[in-house]
């Protein structure tokens, strides 16, 4: 390591601790002051031991309810994931710097920014006032936030290709889509397809939400059985998503061992 | 044939060139050992000659036509004519050797057959013979990545024969194999050359071994070729001249 870096390493390390305490109580009085939590509010805590109560014993008559709930929570995770697949799959090459020049590349990488700087949820609420509740909003939520973060996650896998393999491609008198199929994609498949199981792990648990504002899934039984104070239900309901996460993380933790 | 006309190219401005009027002809059933230090310009030139890199002087001809003032489409009508192997080998590790070999033939088909893995049985049957030639018959289901260095580099050398080329290029092609299986890949590489008349470059980085197979020699120092003749009068002088006083 050359000197000057050691000697930076030095200085930072001396500022280290009283900037991290200063940022930490910093951080604490101002968040205290702007949200207003003290501890005097914690009286109204005790309604949430007769709210609590009031959810047992959970009624499981709605059990085959939620069920279809969490299976169309699945399914709008998968279609939202994978209508967003298709379209980033073609779109990252037209993101990916290596492969399309910056006329293309950068208006593309900005519209992919917006996309996925808007939350599922907001996605969800627009969807939802532009077409009716339901399944659909969710799938198009999902899918617009996620079109946004797989285009970049796989635009960056194509530009991280080793050059190697793209030259000899070039060198035989490929194209470039000779190039680019069989210089980059079958290096990059493998990354490729476990960015997109982790967006579908994300999507299973972003779609569980959904339905709190009316696009589809069990969310939508947790909304309806909170309104109607059905809370005993509400417990079906939460127990759902519980195992949905569950599931997601299982699946996902699957994939990954395969794919290492 | 080959040629080179005061070919001169400079990577960054204000940086010495990496080839500086590099003139050079090279005929049909040559074998050339390109020699030189670290940096002196051996890829430099190698790579001008398929428009992997483009001098900003000088001519390069292939085959007749020139590559330098080349349009996309024209540039790759030339590369076809000019296959190249690289120290690395650059195979698709993920693809069959057989799959491998049959890239070699891109120029030539249209993207879409290629991609949809629509090879003509012409096509199959002549990948198959050259992997043969090369010593890999029955190793065409094999992934390219389960192959030692050395069958990487015959898969290569077949990819390489698939374009039917004029010319072989060949960056240091077996300075990353083993003195016995390098000394193979050369005698391949040179049998090929005399059977199919190729216009042969070769940079190789071990002396002893390029005089064993190349009967001309072209030196190469801080981008000027320095040195033009055959291997057998390749001198301690002419060493020196080539490698600098630390040259052995
Ligand atoms: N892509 C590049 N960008 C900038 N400079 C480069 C590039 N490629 C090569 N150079 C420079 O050009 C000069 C010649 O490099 P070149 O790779 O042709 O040498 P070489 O003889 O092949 O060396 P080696 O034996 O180490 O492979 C060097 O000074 C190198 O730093
Ligand atoms: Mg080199």
């Amino acid at each position: 390591m050359s000197e000057v870096l050691r000697l930076r390493g030095r200085l930072s390390d001396r500022f280290r601790a009283p900037a991290l305490w200063t940022l930490v109580l910093g951080g604490l009085v101002g968040s205290v002051l702007v949200t207003g939590f003290t501890p005097d509010q914690m009286q109204t805590w005790s309604y949430a031991g007769e709210f609590i109560r009031g959810m047992f014993p959970p009624d499981w008559s709605v059990l085959p309810q939620v069920l279809r709930g969490m299976g169309e929570t699945v399914g709008i995770a998968f279609l939202g994931t994978f209508v967003a697949f298709v379209l980033a799959f073609p779109l990252a090459f037209l993101t990916a710097r290596n492969i399309t020049g910056p006329w293309v590349g950068v208006p593309l990488r900005w519209l992919m920014a917006m996309l996925r700087s808007v939350p599922e949820v907001l996605w969800a609420i627009i969807f939802v006032v532009a077409t009716e509740f339901g399944n659909i909003p969710g799938v198009l939520a999902l899918a617009a936030h996620n079109i946004g973060i797989l285009t970049k996650l796989i635009g960056e896998v194509y530009e991280e290709a080793p050059i190697g393999p793209q030259e000899a491609m070039a060198a035989t008198g490929a194209g470039r889509a000779g190039v680019v199929w069989f210089g980059i994609l079958p290096w990059a498949m493998p990354t490729v397809l476990s960015h997109t199981f982790f967006r579908f792990e994300c999507n299973i648990r972003s779609a569980a939400i959904l339905g709190v504002v009316g696009a589809g899934g069990i969310g939508t039984l947790l909304m309806q059985h909170r309104q109607l104070f059905q809370y005993q239900m509400m417990t079906v309901d939460v127990v759902g998503i519980i195992a949905l996460v569950v599931l997601a993380d299982w699946l996902g933790a699957a994939v990954r061992k395969q794919v290492s | 044939m080959l040629a080179y006309k005061d070919v001169t190219k400079t990577y960054t401005p204000g940086q010495p060139p990496a080839l500086l009027g590099a003139t050079l002809r090279v005929a049909p059933g040559e074998m050339v050992a390109l020699l030189g230090p670290s940096g002196a310009g051996k890829s430099t030139l190698i790579r001008c000659a398929n428009g992997l890199v483009r001098p900003e002087a000088g001519a390069v001809t292939v085959a007749g036509q020139p590559v330098i003032t080349l349009g996309s489409a024209e540039l790759r009508a030339v590369r076809r004519k000019v296959a190249v192997i690289f120290q690395e080998f650059h195979l698709i590790d993920r693809f069959s050797v057989l799959k491998n070999v049959l890239t070699g033939r891109l120029g030539q088909v249209s993207f879409w057959r290629a991609a949809l893995g629509l090879w003509s049985a012409a096509d199959v049957a002549m990948a198959r013979e050259l992997l043969a030639r090369v010593g890999l018959e029955g190793q065409e289901r094999k992934l390219a990545r389960e192959l030692s260095g050395g069958q990487r580099q015959r898969v290569a050398i077949a990819r390489a024969m698939m374009q039917a080329p004029e010319i072989l290029l060949g960056d240091e092609p077996v300075a990353s194999l083993d003195p016995v299986t390098g000394r193979s890949i050369l005698r391949l590489i040179a049998d090929l050359t005399v059977e199919r008349r190729l216009t042969t470059v070769l940079s190789l980085h071990d002396v002893t071994l390029a005089r064993e197979f190349c009967l001309r020699a072209v030196g190469v120092s801080g981008g000027r070729i320095v040195y033009d003749g055959p291997m057998a009068d390749v001198t301690p002088d002419v060493m020196n001249a080539i490698y600098g006083s630390g040259g052995v």
